[in-house]
């Protein structure tokens, strides 16, 4: 849930990257975290196996600067994405006001990439989110990887919401920065309606 | 862990759990590696109580080991969380192979001092156990979330060393 | 708190043949303050002596024999008394060749003085 502090102006958002084992949700934070300067970013936590798998989360806060007045920060979030790690996934998912689901464009993972979409909404809705509502943005990765499905066969299996999707090889920054550019967007915009739509309640009263 | 290490392991750490069960006088237990993985339990019955457990209780561990590191503290000891009615103690210890985690749930019949007292005792032979002296093949991509899943279900099936 | 506490081992520890004094958390099975000879391993005699205490006290309790105040434990190489001082206790380890009158006595007025 962002947090919105009127006094300072200053507002903060949660966006979580979600996704089957090893599609590239924390390649995606590591990306980012290496071409934001300095003072746009804060230090980049990562939590993994000895074999460097998400155990719990990749964390890192990012410093948008002003937006309408407002200094606006983002903490991006990773999850494990092993079937195994279930419990871990839902406390990384709570207050999340924004979700990137990556997903792994090779065929052998196809399967993978609907699994752990059907368990995104199913943990969304278990934590009382309307899952029309959460802003969201799809990414394919690993699309420099021969042989992998096209955007387009996975846009007919995954994106029934018609959200922005993006092809991507986040190894080498390809749709990194256009899906947090979307991302972040749609989450500052769901923001602005909610505030508007209280104000005008709040006005109503 | 790979699956060929995974019987022998288990079967190793029974009796010490068992007896470590009975002396401390705690209800459930679990003994779990790095990853999460289970490799010790008591007192479950499901595996999906076991991996939930399992999977949070390496992820509690990951968060206090990077806080401890952010304020430059040494390596934690152990978590005690006093519940109401019952209460958990969460602690890590090496073996020369990997390090491992106990989680502990106990309520009145016993105490923290007693637990950490019998800790310490099965620490030490889980460390001697010949099971934990050599280090296990690497896990491959392909076989980590089986090798995960394997652990859960062996730990509660009644016989141990029976593929699932 | 931590004065009172101090001043109380102080005393019971000069007892001779007091090989270890100390003030133990009831419920948690930790020792609070200790003062103990060399070799004597205070955080396990915390542990296992609460958890004595725990039980004899439920037991007691079962039988209708009321609150327990005292439990005192006799083995070949020394004694160990045990008195309750609310939500703490006192424990003191004794060699054989300590007066277990004095011993006793010492503890309950350490026990008053901590309720």
């Amino acid at each position: 849930m962002s947090l919105v502090n009127y006094s300072t102006r200053e507002i903060t958002c949660k966006i979580v990257y979600y996704g089957p084992g090893r599609s590239g949700k924390t390649t995606n934070l590591q990306y980012v975290h290496g071409s934001v300067p300095d003072e746009r970013k804060g230090a980049m936590v990562s939590l993994a196996t000895e074999t460097d798998r998400t155990l719990f989360f990749d964390f890192l806060p990012l410093d948008l600067g002003s937006i309408s007045g407002f200094r606006t920060r983002l903490q991006l979030y990773t999850v494990p994405g092993q079937v195994y790690y279930n419990a871990t996934r839902k406390l990384v998912l709570r207050g999340a006001d924004g979700v990137v689901f990556v997903a792994d464009s090779q065929r052998e993972q196809f399967e993978e990439n609907i699994e752990s979409l059907r368990n995104l909404h199913e943990n969304l809705l278990e934590q009382g989110f309307d899952i029309r509502e959460m802003p969201m943005v799809l990414q394919y990765n690993k699309q420099d990887l021969p042989g992998v499905c096209t955007p387009e066969e996975l846009e007919d299996a995954l994106n029934f919401r018609n959200v922005p999707s993006y092809g991507g090889a986040a190894v080498s920054g390809t749709g990194v920065f256009d899906t947090l550019r979307a991302i972040s967007d749609l989450v500052l915009k769901s923001l602005s309606r909610k505030f508007r739509q209280e104000a005008e309640a709040g006005s109503a009263r | 862990m790979r699956r060929e290490n995974l019987d022998a392991v288990v079967k190793a750490l029974r009796a010490p759990t068992n007896r470590f069960v009975h002396e401390a006088r705690v209800r459930t237990c679990l003994i779990v590696n790095g990853a999460g993985q289970a490799l010790a339990q008591h007192g479950f019955t499901r595996a999906y109580e076991v991996v939930n457990i399992a999977a949070l209780a390496a992820a509690a561990h990951a968060a206090a080991g990077a806080l401890a590191r952010l304020t430059d503290g040494d390596r934690w000891r152990h978590l005690h969380n006093a519940g109401k009615r019952q209460q958990m103690f969460l602690a890590p210890f090496r073996t020369p192979v990997e390090e491992l985690i106990l989680v502990a749930i106990f309520d009145e019949d016993s105490s923290l001092g007693l637990v950490q007292l019998f800790f310490d005792r099965l620490v030490s032979e889980i460390q001697a156990l010949p099971e934990f002296q050599r280090a296990a093949a690497a896990s491959s991509q392909a076989s980590f979330e089986k090798d995960l899943e394997a652990g859960a279900r062996r730990t509660t099936s009644t016989d141990g060393l029976a593929e699932a | 708190m931590s004065d009172l506490f101090a001043a109380v081992l102080t005393r019971l520890s000069r007892v001779p043949g007091v090989r270890g004094a100390m003030i133990v958390d009831i419920s948690a099975g930790v020792p609070v303050v200790a003062e103990v000879s060399e070799g004597v391993p205070s955080d396990s005699i915390a542990a296992l002596a609460a958890s004595l205490y725990n039980r004899t006290a439920r037991a007691a309790e079962s039988v209708a024999f009321g609150h327990l105040d005292t439990l005192q434990l006799e083995a070949d190489a020394g004694h160990v008394v045990i008195a309750d001082a609310g939500e703490t206790a006192v424990v003191a380890v004794a060699d054989r060749s300590a007066q277990l009158g004095l011993v006793r006595l010492e503890v309950h007025r350490a026990a008053e003085a901590l309720k």
